[in-house]
């Protein structure tokens, strides 16, 4: 049988329904895969078990030519801060290792019921806190283009697991870069949507003003697939869009003429192979016709202070809730005083997660509130109001989705401060809320570098059609070697 | 400027019994990021209304009584005769 591994989502769904093979084929086969390979990328934390028996039962729905979902025989990688039903969900934190959620979130029982399959459980940071996936309690995921080099994060097992193929496409969460960051240093695609179109019902709380849940897939057409599922108003997260805006088309024509602005903040605080990369994809945007300018965005310089602020504020509110008693690991709570259990058992918390709750409770402290959280929240709406000006006449913001390559694993671990720096690029669509988008530009020898597209928010379609031009303009087609 | 006896004061509001190595650690590290965030207190922004998250309230759902019919007791370890099990208060 051929290698069916390496279809992409929209070619899996098809195929399927022609009858060119099962679903219970492609799934053994991408079992097979994540057996022979994930020793080297560890992307993968859970195997579901179940995969196998489900495929079997769609199979039997399209042999009975009964109606099958859009995505049947699709199978999706989920970062392992999703809810998922009986599946444990251990946000790589040795406090949740035997948790299994009672519940699906919502954007499970979505893909479930368009018939997708949920093939495994991935990789992330520790409650998605880092950029690299190297602060997880199961060891760090591997750079399927290098294994000596960091897959970027916190969704890194989604992204490593997408380029390698060991799945269609993954689940991933963006709360100050965390899809788009791995998507470039992995060469895949990764799409934070607007704030509010897509339910966090059932995703473990790190940063709920800004963070979102989205796909990363191979392409762009299999984003907007996924969008097309996991997208709309759900009643159990009030944060979601009420009107169902979302029926995301795959076509790649511009109802207008888009109008491109490289940010000059962002270029130049890059590696200057990476600025050089992406200046040369500017100009292949000019011969297909597109205008673009270089505009600035003053506020820049302190929003990477503002995400911190907020992020780690309510980092700190948010995992209070880890006592070890409605959840948790086995320590019976005989002989022990409340605080002195308590704070026995978060010692378990991994260190950057112990740092970032420590520097939250100091940014929240009564006297420091008009300090930090209150001026963070102010630079977050100079930010807006600066932003909201350029797309007046800007279409489309781009800048490297990251300032630096893919790094060594391990390198600059000691100095928090140099690694928080990387997520400058990526911080401002989740300050304001709107739709950004990761996609491989080129390589640095063997190693991936993305460009960032930022569009204004609710604007997801007009990125998504910009993006389709984007992928057939840089023409990135290489899969990593080892495939 | 952060002391370590403030570290430590941080460390009990969040209920995280440190090692005196941790201390020391987390000390230098948390010093270094604090120092950062303090940029924001670098500039005035008293009159710039703060972002907060707006969102009209007719788009609540009806508020009606729902089952729950999971077992939530599968969750934890610590349960006995039906209740979950906690540390005494002093």
């Amino acid at each position: 049988m051929n290698e069916l591994w390496s279809l992409s989502a929209q070619q899996v769904s098809s195929r399927v329904r022609n009858g060119d093979f099962t679903i219970e084929d492609y799934v053994f086969q991408l079992l097979e895969r994540i057996n022979a390979i994930d020793d080297k990328i560890k992307a993968f934390i859970t195997v579901n078990d179940d995969a196998l028996e489900t495929a079997r039962k769609i199979d039997t729905k399209i042999k009975r030519q009964e109606t099958i979902g859009p995505l049947a025989g699709v199978a999706v990688g989920v970062k392992d801060n999703i809810c998922t039903k009986n599946i444990r969900t251990t946000c790589a934190s040795k406090l949740l290792h035997e948790y299994k959620p009672p519940f699906d979130a919502t954007v499970i029982s979505r893909l479930k019921e368009r018939d997708a399959i949920i093939i495994g459980k991935l990789n992330l940071d520790e409650f998605a806190m880092g950029s690299t996936t190297e602060f997880g309690s199961f060891g760090p995921t591997h750079n399927p283009w290098d294994p000596n080099y960091v897959v970027g994060g916190s969704s890194g097992g989604s992204a490593a697991s997408v380029a390698a193929s060991e799945c269609t496409v993954s689940l991933g969460s963006d709360t100050g870069g965390s899809i788009r960051c791995p998507a470039s240093f992995c060469s895949v695609v990764g799409f934070k949507p607007t704030y509010g179109s897509v339910s966090r019902y059932g995703l473990i709380s790190y940063s709920n003003s800004l963070e979102q849940i989205g796909p990363i897939a191979r392409t762009v057409s299999d984003i907007v697939m996924m969008m097309n599922a996991i997208s709309g108003h759900d009643e159990n997260d009030n944060t979601t869009h009420f009107q169902k805006m979302y029926e995301f088309s795959d076509a790649s024509d511009l109802k207008k003429p888009v109008r491109f602005g490289l940010v000059k903040e962002l270029i130049e605080g890059s590696d200057p192979v990476i600025s050089r990369l992406v200046y040369s994809s500017m100009d292949l945007l000019s011969s297909a016709g597109f205008k673009w300018e270089e505009i600035s965005l003053n506020s820049i310089d302190y929003s990477l202070a503002s995400y911190y602020t907020i992020a780690m504020a309510e980092a700190s509110s948010n995992l209070a809730r880890y006592d070890n008693l409605r959840y948790g690991f086995d320590c019976q709570p005989e002989g022990y005083e409340w605080n002195s259990y308590f704070s026995t058992i978060r010692n378990n918390f991994g260190d950057e997660v112990k740092k970032r709750i420590m520097i939250g409770s100091h940014v929240l402290l009564s006297g420091y509130y008009s300090k930090y959280y209150l001026k963070a929240q102010k630079i977050r709406s100079i930010l807006r109001q600066e932003v909201k000006k350029l797309f007046k006449y800007i279409d489309i913001l781009i800048s490297p989705t990251m300032p630096v390559l893919p790094f060594r694993l391990g390198e600059g671990i000691d100095n928090p401060m140099k690694r928080y720096l990387i997520d400058a690029n990526t911080v401002i669509a989740n300050l304001i809320g709107i739709p950004a988008i990761s996609i491989p530009t080129g390589f640095n020898d063997k190693l991936p570098i993305g460009v960032q597209l930022m569009a204004d928010e609710m604007q997801d379609q007009l990125l998504l059609s910009v993006s389709k031009i984007y992928e057939r303009i840089a023409g990135v087609r290489r899969k990593p070697d080892f495939i | 400027m952060v002391s370590i006896e403030h570290v430590k004061h941080l460390a009990w509001l969040s209920r995280l019994d440190l090692s005196n190595e941790e201390l020391v650690k987390y000390h230098i590290e948390i010093e270094k990021i604090i120092e950062y965030l303090d940029r924001l207190d670098s500039i005035t922004l008293s009159d710039v209304e703060p972002r907060y998250y707006k969102k009209s309230v007719s788009e609540f759902r009806n508020d009606q009584v729902l089952e729950t019919r999971t077992d939530l007791s599968k969750t934890t370890k610590n349960i006995k005769d039906g209740y979950v099990k906690a540390p005494k208060m002093r």
